[in-house]
Parts: structure tokens; C-alpha cells; sequence
């Protein structure tokens, strides 16, 4: 099945959020998403991201989803 | 929707008592009745089996009219029997034999409700722990499709053989209607239970789907 099927995206939020100065807690009070679920994509564990979630973390980080999400060729 | 826990907690209980009923009053009379044990019971160790009488069966003639059916009743209240005439037959000093045929025929039934209960339990829990759609229920579901459907007919036939066999052995088979009706209805809750699991199929496979989004 897809959903169960290894990928190679990888989430660069820690990256953006250490550039912006901003905690997971504060990001997560501010997009509306539980802090649970929000580590679960900055860790990687996330299979998918809505794009309303994507939408509310670019319009607080301000930046771009290709900011966020990378494709690893390795 | 999430199902309250107490809710799926009553439903657990419930089917509990159930269980527990069917062994109480199906299972140990059986066992401790005339056919098992003979604790309890009919002390003569006679055995009874529902049976359906012969059309050869004679009825007396003051009873019966010109067309052949039988009146009864009285002038006010007038009621009459059609054939076939179903009866209760005692069957005196059954042997082991028929002990056994007795005893299987019959808790065939309840031992097939204790098994779609242990299945049922299972699906409850799933939903009590708020995780209802997973391959394990649908595996449950389909598995209680199967065992409702062939479970059902089989333990109609059973009844039936072992009735049909019991009074054949006896001197009653002369005025006894061997039977053979049996009911479709098992097939038909198997039929709806698959639906039912086929729905849980696709819904583990939806829940697979979103596991992980965020």
C-alpha cells in the first residue's frame, strides 16, 4: 500500500524554526496544531501533511513550502 | 464519532451475561439432564425430541368429518386440526448412543453462540479502546460472517439429522414424518455480516491512509 511505502522527504522545520528563533510550542500555538503532531513532522514520522496545515506553517515561519519539505536522492 | 466507553463497556457486559446464560441454562441442563449426567431432570432418563406425525396417523372417527379433516371445539367455539400433527415423543431408555446424538444436536446451538460471542467480544473491545477499523476487526467480521453462516446451517442440519435419526431408531418411526425444513435465515446475517466486514476492510484501509497525517 502507499500510505505504508518508505519515502524520501525530508522536513527541514527545526532548520527553519532555529532560523526564525521560534519554539515548536510557540509554532504550534500559533498554527493551531497540537505539539504532538507537530513533532511528529518535524521528526520525520509525518506519512502526510494537509495543506492547510503546510499553509498555516509557511504564513508563521513566512517562508515556502520548498523551504520545509526537501527530497533526498540518497 | 467515538463510541463512549461506557457504552462499549455495557455492550461487553452484556454479551458477558449472555455467555454466561447459555452455559447456565443451555449447557449444564444439558450436561446434568436426563441425556448427560441425570442429576437433574426427568428421573425415567427419557429423552424428548419434538417430532411431526404421519399423515397415517389414525384419528378416531367421532372426531372426524366427511372431508377428512378433524373437528374440535364445541358449537359456539368451532376449531379444527389439519394433518400434520406435530407431537412431543419421550424416548424410554435411550442408549448411549442416542444420549450422545441427543447431546450434540443440542449443544451445538449454544456452543456456536459462546464462539460468535468470543468474536463479537472482540470487535467491542476494539471499539471501546477507540480503534474500531482495523484489520484484526474486519479479519474478526469475516471470520463471524463465516462461522453465523455455516455455523447456522449446520447446526439446523445437525438438529434435524439427529431428530430424524433419533426417532428412526425407534418404534415411533412407523407413525413420525422424517423432517427436513431448514432455515436460510443463517445465510442471509452471514451475507449482511460480510457486508459489514467488508466495510471495516475499507475502513482500516482509509485509516491506514490518514495514520500519520498531520
Amino acid at each position: 500500500m502507499v500510505a505504508d511505502e518508505p519515502h524520501q522527504i525530508v522536513v527541514r522545520l527545526d532548520v527553519v524554526l532555529a532560523e526564525r528563533g521560534m519554539t515548536l510550542t510557540e509554532l504550534a500555538d500559533r498554527v493551531g496544531v497540537t505539539i504532538v503532531n507537530l513533532s511528529v513532522l518535524k521528526n520525520d514520522r509525518a506519512k502526510a501533511v494537509r495543506f492547510s496545515t503546510l499553509s498555516a506553517i509557511c504564513r508563521e515561519l513566512d517562508c515556502q513550502p520548498g523551504d520545509l519539505l526537501v527530497y533526498d536522492r540518497a | 464519532m467515538r463510541v463512549p466507553r461506557s457504552n462499549s463497556r455495557v455492550l461487553e457486559v452484556l454479551l458477558v451475561a449472555v455467555a454466561i446464560a447459555a452455559v447456565v441454562f443451555e449447557l449444564l441442563p444439558l450436561a446434568l439432564g436426563p441425556a448427560g449426567l441425570g442429576v437433574v431432570g426427568d428421573s425415567s432418563g427419557a429423552i424428548i425430541v419434538d417430532a411431526r406425525l404421519d399423515t397415517r396417523v389414525v384419528v378416531p372417527d367421532a372426531l372426524r368429518h366427511d372431508d377428512g379433516a378433524v373437528r374440535t371445539g364445541t358449537a359456539s367455539h368451532p376449531a379444527e386440526l389439519i394433518a400434520p400433527y406435530s407431537a412431543t415423543a419421550r424416548i424410554l431408555d435411550p442408549t448411549p448412543f442416542d444420549r450422545t446424538l441427543y447431546i450434540v444436536s443440542r449443544a451445538a446451538a449454544p456452543l456456536l453462540g459462546l464462539a460468535i460471542i468470543g468474536l463479537l467480544l472482540g470487535v467491542v473491545r476494539a471499539v471501546r479502546d477507540g480503534d474500531p477499523f482495523t484489520r484484526a476487526s474486519a479479519r474478526r467480521l469475516s471470520l463471524l460472517a463465516g462461522t453465523v453462516a455455516a455455523g447456522g446451517l449446520g447446526v439446523n442440519v445437525l438438529r434435524e439429522m439427529a431428530d430424524n435419526i433419533l426417532l428412526a431408531r425407534t418404534i415411533l418411526s412407523s407413525v413420525v414424518a422424517l423432517d427436513a425444513t431448514l432455515s436460510f435465515i443463517p445465510l442471509a446475517a452471514g451475507a449482511a455480516i460480510a457486508v459489514l466486514a467488508e466495510a471495516f476492510r475499507h475502513g482500516s484501509r482509509l485509516r491506514e491512509d490518514v495514520e500519520g497525517l498531520v
